[in-house]
């Protein structure tokens, strides 16, 4: 029978849903390789220009011929950094004098290779297999065979894949245990966005992470380290695409203080101080994600809400019915806008896409021509012709009248009173919702119905999965996806509880055997 | 000279490379290598010899695009935006009629149209345009998403799997200011889900094309042996490891491998005969009024890599699909896709995007100025014997029509085509112009492209 939230859990049965193997994101690259190696001048521009990465990185294209280039380019340049500099390559693969340097070179694989592909080397031919291309480089010198290594360590797939076949011990017909170390990387680029430390690497070998009681304890300090402690901030970073900001365009002359970075860099800055406040200090709630009256202010963003401020932020309380949360960061508002005016289309997509998790249709292909429009027009006005035409009103009354509500808010996320010649008309409805249908006025009352809804809590407990598993939930992922909405549930929505209930599912656990994924 | 030789060993002769540069005019008027590669079974079928795909964005207005007269077949006069292309006339060919149906049709073509594939209207365009097929479903949510990358191989691609394989590149992908979510970035497919997204920074651009062109042959003798032994030692941990993982990752570990045997080819097709163009300062190429100085020096990178044998296929986007680039030289301070919305009563955001269209139809003419200016060992001119196909995500803004695609075929096409015509079709798909693409690059086998549902064969009345 399906649960009371569409997802249908069968109890006796253990699928923990499909498990591609994924690319290291270029982030998961540049920490992976800064754990190894250390700082390497220039890897980030070796790496070539980055990418937009689709909503938590779930779609992941073959690799192309430029990619690979970037990589190799990125590998020599950290491979030269390490071969050039005599107490770095002594202290990665130490060689002393009267060592035969291919030995040194096999101890260099069984360490530096197995940290980067976060496994142990120990078959022969593998070993063999590296040190032949020692050989290459060793003609010319002993740390130039060592940078040729290097090179192929870093652009071997071990490295930039995580790669994953399971282990030996079956849980059910469609489940297998991880291996331990395939385990550990999953813990560690989930919650710390790079590879297994030494430590969490030591508990993987040493069966710390074979039982639950094992994994827990695991994870109680993995989630103290700093990078595991920040891990809700990156996701809600991530959930409202703030990297975006970089690359959002303003009109230079409405809105010339955009053009210098230090604003955007404030916003960037303002967003995490709240996130981090928020699950810190505020309860963590979701409830409180949507409706916090706080806000962090430096002197860029003093103007927004009327004050003044130095240098560094200062929490204060927003503007009295103009500060609802995320809802209503500047951040979150300059993204989701135009470059010259504000978009309730794209706010009120994202309303419906990533707090509701409804799948808006596309547009038709063919639109009826837009009337011409008089210069000066409310933004309001203009949107009009969606809701008089058919072809638009299907799915336009999903996103505009929830969008509209956005209207005091500018392209800068700037609250406003006037729109053109015309007073903001806040107004705005909800439809087609499972619990909070109805009408409203402002972003405010918006946050105060999206706060006591469960689909958007059961929405963002499926934000986190696709977050935490860089893949889109399925239905075959029914009991995973019932544990983490009940774990949640019974947290009150604090978001702080999602990282140890997404741990503790099959689907994060377990993997279907290889065996059964070849023979589909 | 700002762009840093790609091998950190390789500074020691930097200034050979220096004392030993010209500037791409040079390159240009000197007579040039002819590439070994067989083009076609037969030479003496009529065939180009080198294909180039140019993407501008937003749509066109038609009645300044497309010449006025309901005649078919006819001798090309120029509209408004085409009109920096006079002397080219000859070699043009316009297309009307010609529609994206594989952005809206299934397997079934048009007997059956769906409304539901995934992507956004700016977003459906690009994936379409050179593959005849539709993007995938996928997470990325820009522009009227949610939409992933295309199903499907790209004619560019197709043509580079026949005539890239003795080149150092099998292709090359040049893009200036393209931006966004990435369905809205890419033309070029190698396949489904295998974007090849293009660069469009000409300075990473000048070192992937010029690596290690400052070295002595011993030198680069031993570069290219040990790039060669890490490739080897990749190719062999690929192989080993694939068998052991599920189906669905060896799939993915095989497409890796394929692009490591493009990195092979660069290797055993170097070194190559042709001098770098020197060049300017770096600028920063996301920067709105950098537009222009990123997409000239990307087309003379992309030329010049034509010219000196290291590919011959190769695409250039201007921009994005649903470019929000402003043009303020041609004193369009509003941004491109806002305008493309105006209603077609709009007068003055008309007249903009009329001046915005002919400013790529001058871009086009540059490219076609230089490749006409560059003679082949035979005496013919470099455009004689290219392809260039010029197309865009929507035939126009206003209505996100994907009917009457402002399509440009141009350059002599090796005699394959007969230029110089307006061509008038009444609903053709654009399958069968990329049908057509195939057959003018001597691939007469080639008679389907894309969707085989959609494709209904070459178009009726091109060919010479």
């Amino acid at each position: 029978m399906p649960g009371p939230r569409g997802f249908e859990c069968m109890t006796g049965t253990v699928d923990p849903g499909p498990s591609p193997m994924k690319l290291l994101t270029r982030t998961q690259y540049l920490n992976s390789v800064h754990d190894l190696v250390g700082e390497i001048a220039g890897l980030d521009g070796a790496l070539g220009a980055g990418r937009s990465a689709s909503a938590f990185g779930l779609v992941q294209p073959d690799v192309a011929q430029v990619d690979l280039e970037n990589y190799r380019n990125a590998a020599n340049q950290a491979s030269l950094s390490v071969a050039s500099n005599k107490s770095l390559l002594k202290q990665l693969a130490p060689c002393a004098d009267g060592d035969a340097a291919r030995d040194c070179a096999r101890t260099f694989v069984q360490t530096f290779a197995a940290r980067a592909y976060r496994a142990p080397v120990t078959d022969a031919a593998d070993i063999e297999l590296h040190l032949q291309l020692f050989d290459v480089g060793a003609k010319v010198s002993y740390a130039h065979g060592i940078e040729l290594l290097m090179q192929g360590i870093l652009q071997a797939p071990r490295f930039l894949y995580r790669v994953e076949v399971g282990g030996k011990e079956q849980v059910s017909d469609t489940a297998v245990k991880l291996s331990p170390y395939e385990l550990a990387s999953r813990l560690s680029y989930a919650l710390w966005d790079t590879m297994p430390n030494e430590e969490l690497t030591a508990a993987a070998s040493s069966g710390g992470l074979a039982t639950k009681e094992g994994l827990l304890s695991q994870l109680a300090w993995m989630l103290q380290a700093p990078r595991g402690a920040s891990v809700m901030r990156r996701f809600l970073e991530n959930f409202i695409h703030l990297s975006d900001l970089d690359n959002s365009v303003k009109d230079a002359t409405l809105y010339p203080e955009w053009q210098t970075s230090t604003l955007r860099a404030s916003m960037k800055t303002q967003a995490s101080t709240f996130f981090d406040d928020l699950l810190t200090k505020q309860g963590g709630k979701l409830s409180t994600l949507l409706t916090s009256h706080t806000v962090f202010v430096n002197q860029d963003l003093a103007p927004y809400y009327g004050t003044t401020s130095g240098a560094s932020f200062t929490a204060t309380n927003g503007v009295n019915g103009a500060t609802s949360g995320i809802l209503t960061l500047p951040a979150f508002l300059s993204v989701l806008a135009k470059p010259s005016e504000s978009s309730p289309i794209y706010r009120g997509k994202f309303v419906r896409e990533m707090l509701l998790c409804q799948q808006l249709p596309a547009p038709p292909a063919n639109i009826p021509k837009p009337p011409d429009v008089a210069p000066g027009v409310s933004t309001r006005e203009r949107l009009r012709e969606h809701e008089s035409n058919v072809s638009c009103s299907g799915c336009h009354r999903l996103m505009d009248p929830i969008g509209l509500a956005f209207e005091n808010y500018d392209s800068l996320g700037r609250f406003r009173t006037m729109d053109g010649q015309e007073p903001v008309d806040a107004r705005g409805e909800l439809f087609a919702t499972a619990e909070i249908d109805g009408k409203f006025t402002g972003v405010p009352e918006l946050g105060q119905k999206l706060a006591q809804s469960e689909t958007v809590r059961q929405c963002m407990a499926r934000q986190w999965f696709r977050f935490a598993l860089q893949r889109f939930e399925q239905p075959v992922d029914g009991c995973s996806m019932q544990g983490l909405l009940d774990s949640f549930e019974t947290a009150d929505a604090d978001l702080n509880a999602l990282p140890q209930a997404i741990v503790l599912s099959d689907a994060f656990q377990y993997r279907h055997p290889v065996d059964s994924e070849a023979s589909k | 000279m700002n762009a840093q030789p790609l091998d950190q060993r390789t500074r020691l002769s930097r200034r050979k490379l220096l004392s030993g540069l010209s500037a791409l005019t040079v390159a240009l008027t000197s007579p040039i290598w002819r590439s070994a590669t067989v083009f076609g079974a037969d030479e003496k079928t009529p065939a180009a010899r080198r294909f180039i795909g140019v993407f501008s964005a937003n749509g066109t207005i038609a009645k300044d695009f497309f010449p006025a007269g309901s005649g078919s077949g006819v001798p090309l006069t120029l509209g408004r935006i085409l009109a920096p292309l006079a002397e080219h006339k000859a070699q043009l060919m316009v297309l009307k009629g010609v529609h994206m149906s594989s952005t809206v049709q299934n397997e079934l073509g048009k007997d059956a149209p769906v409304s539901d594939k995934p992507g956004g209207p700016h977003m459906k365009g690009p994936g379409a345009m050179l593959t005849g097929g539709s993007l995938q479903a996928g997470s990325f949510t820009g522009s009227g998403g949610p939409a992933g990358y295309a199903d499907r191989i790209s004619v560019d691609q197709y043509i580079a799997s026949r005539i890239g394989t003795k080149t150092k590149f099998p292709s090359l992908e040049f893009g200036a200011r393209i931006e966004g979510q990435e369905p809205l970035r890419v033309i070029s497919y190698r396949g489904a889900n295998q974007p090849n997204i293009a660069v469009d920074d000409p300075w990473q651009m000048y070192k992937r094309i010029f690596a290690n062109t400052d070295l002595s042959s011993s030198e680069l003798a031993q570069v290219l042996a040990e790039r060669k032994s890490v490739l080897d030692f990749l190719s062999a941990d690929i192989n080993t490891l694939k068998v052991r993982v599920a189906s669905e990752d060896k799939a993915r570990l095989e497409a890796h491998l394929a692009s490591i045997r493009s990195l092979e080819q660069e290797l055993t097709n170097t070194p190559m005969s042709c001098k770098p163009l020197t060049m300017p300062a770096k600028l920063d190429v996301r920067a709105m009024e950098n537009f222009g100085a990123v997409g000239k020096l990307q087309m003379d990178l992309m030329l010049l890599a034509h010219i000196c044998g290291l590919t011959n296929v190769s695409t250039l986007m201007f921009a994005n699909a649903d470019s929000w680039q402003y043009y303020p030289w041609i004193d369009v301070n509003e941004e491109h896709h806002e305008l493309s919305h105006a209603g077609d009563n709009d007068d003055v955001a008309n007249e903009k995007l009329v001046k915005i269209n002919r400013w790529h139809a001058e871009q086009f003419a540059y490219m076609m100025d230089k490749l006409r200016a560059t003679k082949e060992a035979d005496g013919s001119s470099m455009l004689d014997n290219t392809l260039m196909l010029w197309g865009n995500e929507l035939g126009a803004g206003n209505s996100h029509t994907y009917k009457d695609i402002p399509w440009l075929l141009a350059g002599g096409a090796g005699g394959a085509l007969k230029m110089g015509r307006y061509m008038q079709y009444s609903d053709q798909p654009h399958n069968n112009l990329l049908v057509s693409v195939c057959n003018a690059m001597g691939f007469d086998d080639v008679s389907t492209f894309g969707i085989p549902g959609v494709c209904t064969g070459p178009l009726p009345g091109l060919m010479a």
